[in-house]
């Protein structure tokens, strides 16, 4: 059912990369330090099931085997995030695609369609670029590839992506965004086979399996050990042109880091080439459709593959698993207090920082009224940009970094304009009789300021930063991309396993979060609100 | 005293045209005098009155408060001294009653209790009683409740003199004719120089010692209210006959 000129390692090309990579890891290895390192190692994956287990299973492994400590940063939003983040520090290890890094990384426009060359290339040149190292591979190859219904290709006869570019103009295509934008993913593919589809569309990937099954597009991307193509009935068209490049999966990390962690490259191997196509399906399978948690799906492979010693290795085997469906739902009622928690706090911290810049300055920009379209303008344009690449932009920013502090810059940047505007325009908008009035009186303009126009202006500020605070509660649910935690956390896993409850889970107490904080702000308004501005008593 | 001396102001109209709305004006208000500006719309008195308090500057000539040139005041002071009326009271809308005429004494230093005094006082005088009527916003108050409020705000640190920009001139004519009354009672009382704008020349023969005709900029014709009714101008003959 899959493409069968994807690359499937054969025991001779393993022996090739075996020893080619031995080969390499004598050469890079080098200078190892003598003492035991006790900062903890990062480990991250990306936001889809497999990044998820693969990042997993190396933690796993690590935690088992050594002495290291480890910290998971999983499901951050993304390659360029994953990547920003192992350059800059916050991240050690993930697990990177040789076509991402070819073309999307080191941005190579040339095609390559040989697995071992590419793998080589993307090595050599991520040495000599950013000095990071590419592990051996799992063994797999989690190519893109083009997928439809089963039923639907039969009856309309498709085999192939050259048979779908005959049927094109009939079929409605919807494929995740990253695909949609990529030169390797849909541009080229179009290019290449002259699809014309009727409608072509982007969107998150997770809601393109339910689109499918009601019919609202014919066709979508797949990665090639995709779980849900078994769950969802789904066929992947031969690529019987070659035009997908392949994606060998393996680990990346600085070479610094390997230079500190001196046992961490030997760990690292022992996981190469344990994995095919088929054994990844079944593992994205086993989470995607099985429910099980990517903990336990890991720890299942490292006891089948008897990565961990023998004696650890029998006493967890004698350990009953758990329900997996009962323990999310346990551990959803333990994290759901907490994460609310954390959304508030991400919030709070940022909407206060706000408060504190933009008042001070919406009064600067009113009392000067020549700079207020310079800062409103600003402002207006941080808005505009959308709050995942706003997120990501904040990564490599030094003292950021990934996670809560990236988070907390990126909400303060979106709280800024509201408050900074309401106050500009409540402070400019106070009438100028009464400004008259009170210099005719003799009072001084600091004196005017706060006694007249900062007590006219507040129902107008507290509502900027009412405003401010609801759109930061929605915006902070993305801070679980870049593993800033908050309810995000659970609307994003559910996306990833489709499990539409543990999107609710996360979605409905964020939404009421928001209506809560709205109404019990707008009770503050009402509050702070001066008397004589409200309507008269009888 | 108050005395303008060959004032001119002079604003840049639409077709970079001069426009003169105070033109070569000058006047005298000796102390205890008070002073109707009268004229129609447009015809440059109340920005003749806004010289004096600097809300407006000159373009050329000289204006003098107690024989000393306003721009040697120091302005914060030059305004305290000077008690300011607006049309509609131009009272503070988020502050009571009580807060709005003790503002000025807040802000000149005076303790809770002095203040407090002062404000009832003053309330007593434009007949508000503070316990009915200190902790009402204007919102809750009539047209002439407002108006005493604001010249009760006007006189907070008993300042020597008084500018009045057409304060009756919002009120219903029942309301107009007992303010009028009590101005005169409280004008009795505590004798400041004032300069009134009207454009009602009734109003200005009742409240006036002395009265400044204004049209296009220039003063027509200053002096007592018989000089004015005496008038040959037609422009002054066109206004009484309007009466």
């Amino acid at each position: 059912m899959y493409n069968p000129l994807i690359y499937i390692p054969s025991y001779t090309a393993r022996a090739v990369w075996v020893g080619l990579l031995s080969i390499c890891g004598i050469h890079v290895g080098l200078p190892a330090a003598a003492q035991e390192i006790s900062r903890p190692l990062v480990v991250a994956s990306k936001n889809f099931t497999e990044s998820r287990i693969l990042g997993e299973i190396i933690a796993q492994h690590i935690e088992q085997n050594s002495t290291y400590k480890v910290v998971r940063k999983h499901g951050l939003g993304g390659t360029l995030l994953c990547f920003s983040a192992l350059q800059h520090g916050g991240v050690d290890i993930y697990v990177e695609y040789t076509g991402t890094g070819w073309a999307t990384i080191l941005k190579n426009s040339q095609k390559i369609t040989d697995p071992l060359q590419t793998f080589l290339l993307v090595q050599r040149q991520f040495r000599e670029q950013y000095a990071i190292e590419w592990l051996a591979p799992f063994g797999h190859n989690n190519s893109y590839g083009i997928a439809m219904l089963e039923s639907k290709a039969k009856a309309m006869g498709i085999r192939n992506l050259s048979d779908l570019a005959k049927h094109a103009p009939n079929l409605k295509l919807g494929v995740s965004l990253e695909f949609l934008h990529r030169a390797d993913g849909y541009p080229g593919l179009q290019q290449f086979y002259g699809l014309n589809f009727a409608q072509v569309r982007g969107m998150e990937h997770s809601l393109a399996y339910p689109a499918l099954q009601s019919e609202e597009v014919d066709v979508t991307d797949v990665y090639t050990t995709d779980g849900n193509l078994k769950r969802y009935a789904l066929v992947a068209l031969t690529d019987d042109q070659l035009f997908f490049p392949p994606y060998t999966a393996a680990p990346i990390a600085r070479i610094q880091t390997l230079r500190e962690y001196p046992k961490l490259r030997k760990l690292l191997q022992q996981l190469a080439f344990r994995l095919s196509e088929e054994r990844m399906q079944t593992l994205n399978f086993a989470v995607e459709d099985q429910g099980l948690d990517f903990a336990v799906v890991a720890k299942h492979f490292i006891q089948e593959e008897n990565l961990i010693p023998r004696n650890r290795g029998v006493s967890s085997q004698i350990t009953p698993e758990p329900d997996p469906a009962t323990s999310i739902l346990q551990v959803q009622n333990d994290q759901i207090l907490n994460l609310i928690v954390e959304h508030l706090t991400l919030t709070g911290i940022a909407v206060g920082l706000a408060i504190i810049f933009a008042l001070p300055l919406g009064i600067i920009v009113a009392r000067y009224k020549s700079i207020g379209p310079i800062a409103l303008g600003i402002a207006g344009v941080i808005q505009t940009i959308p709050s995942l690449a706003l997120l990501a932009l904040m990564i490599p920013i030094p003292g950021l970094g990934l996670g809560y502090n990236a988070a907390i810059a990126a909400l303060f940047l979106y709280a800024i304009l509201p408050i900074l505007r309401n106050t500009y325009t409540g402070i400019a908008g106070v009438d100028a009789q009464l400004i008259e009035a009170a210099r005719g009186l003799g009072l001084t303009e600091r004196q005017i300021l706060w006694h007249v126009q900062l007590p006219l202006a507040v129902p107008t500020i507290m509502a900027g930063i009412r405003t401010s605070t609801v759109i930061s509660i929605g915006v902070a649910t993305l801070a679980a991309f870049i593993g800033a935690g908050g309810l995000g956390e659970l609307i994003i896993t559910g996306l990833q396993l489709n499990d539409h409850t543990l999107v609710l889970t996360g979605a409905i107490p964020a939404a009421l979060l928001a209506l809560l904080v709205d109404s019990s702000l707008g009770l503050t308004e009402r509050w702070a609100t001066p008397r004589g501005l409200s309507s008269p008593a009888p | 005293m108050i005395e303008l001396i060959e004032v001119t102001k002079t604003y840049i109209g639409p077709n970079q045209t001069n426009i003169r709305a105070v033109d070569s004006v000058s006047l005298q208000v000796e102390d205890g005098q008070t002073l109707c500006l009268i004229g129609t719309s447009g015809s440059g008195k109340t920005t003749a009155m806004k010289l004096v308090n600097r809300l407006i500057e000159p373009t050329s000539g000289t204006i003098r408060v107690n024989g000393r040139d306003v721009r040697e005041h120091d302005l914060i002071q030059l305004r305290r001294q000077i008690g300011y009326v607006l049309q509609f009271g131009g009272l503070f809308p988020h502050q009571t009653v009580a807060e709005n005429i003790g503002l000025l004494c807040q802000m000149d230093g005076w303790t809770k209790q002095q203040t407090l005094e002062r404000v009832r006082s003053l309330l007593h005088m434009v007949n508000l009683p503070y316990e009915s009527y200190g902790s009402r916003y204007p919102v809750e108050l009539s047209g002439g409740q407002r108006q005493r409020v604001g010249v009760a705000r006007a006189l907070s640190l008993d300042p020597q003199y008084l500018l009045m920009d057409e304060p009756f001139g919002a009120l219903d004519p029942i309301t107009r004719h007992q303010l009028h009354d009590e101005f005169l009672e409280i004008k009795q009382k505590v004798q400041k120089t004032t300069i009134l704008v009207t454009h009602d020349i009734k109003e200005a023969f009742i409240l006036g010692d002395l009265i400044g005709v204004m049209d296009q900029g220039r003063l027509v014709q200053i002096g007592s209210t018989e000089d004015i009714q005496a008038s040959t101008d037609p422009f002054i003959q066109s206004l009484l006959h309007n009466v």
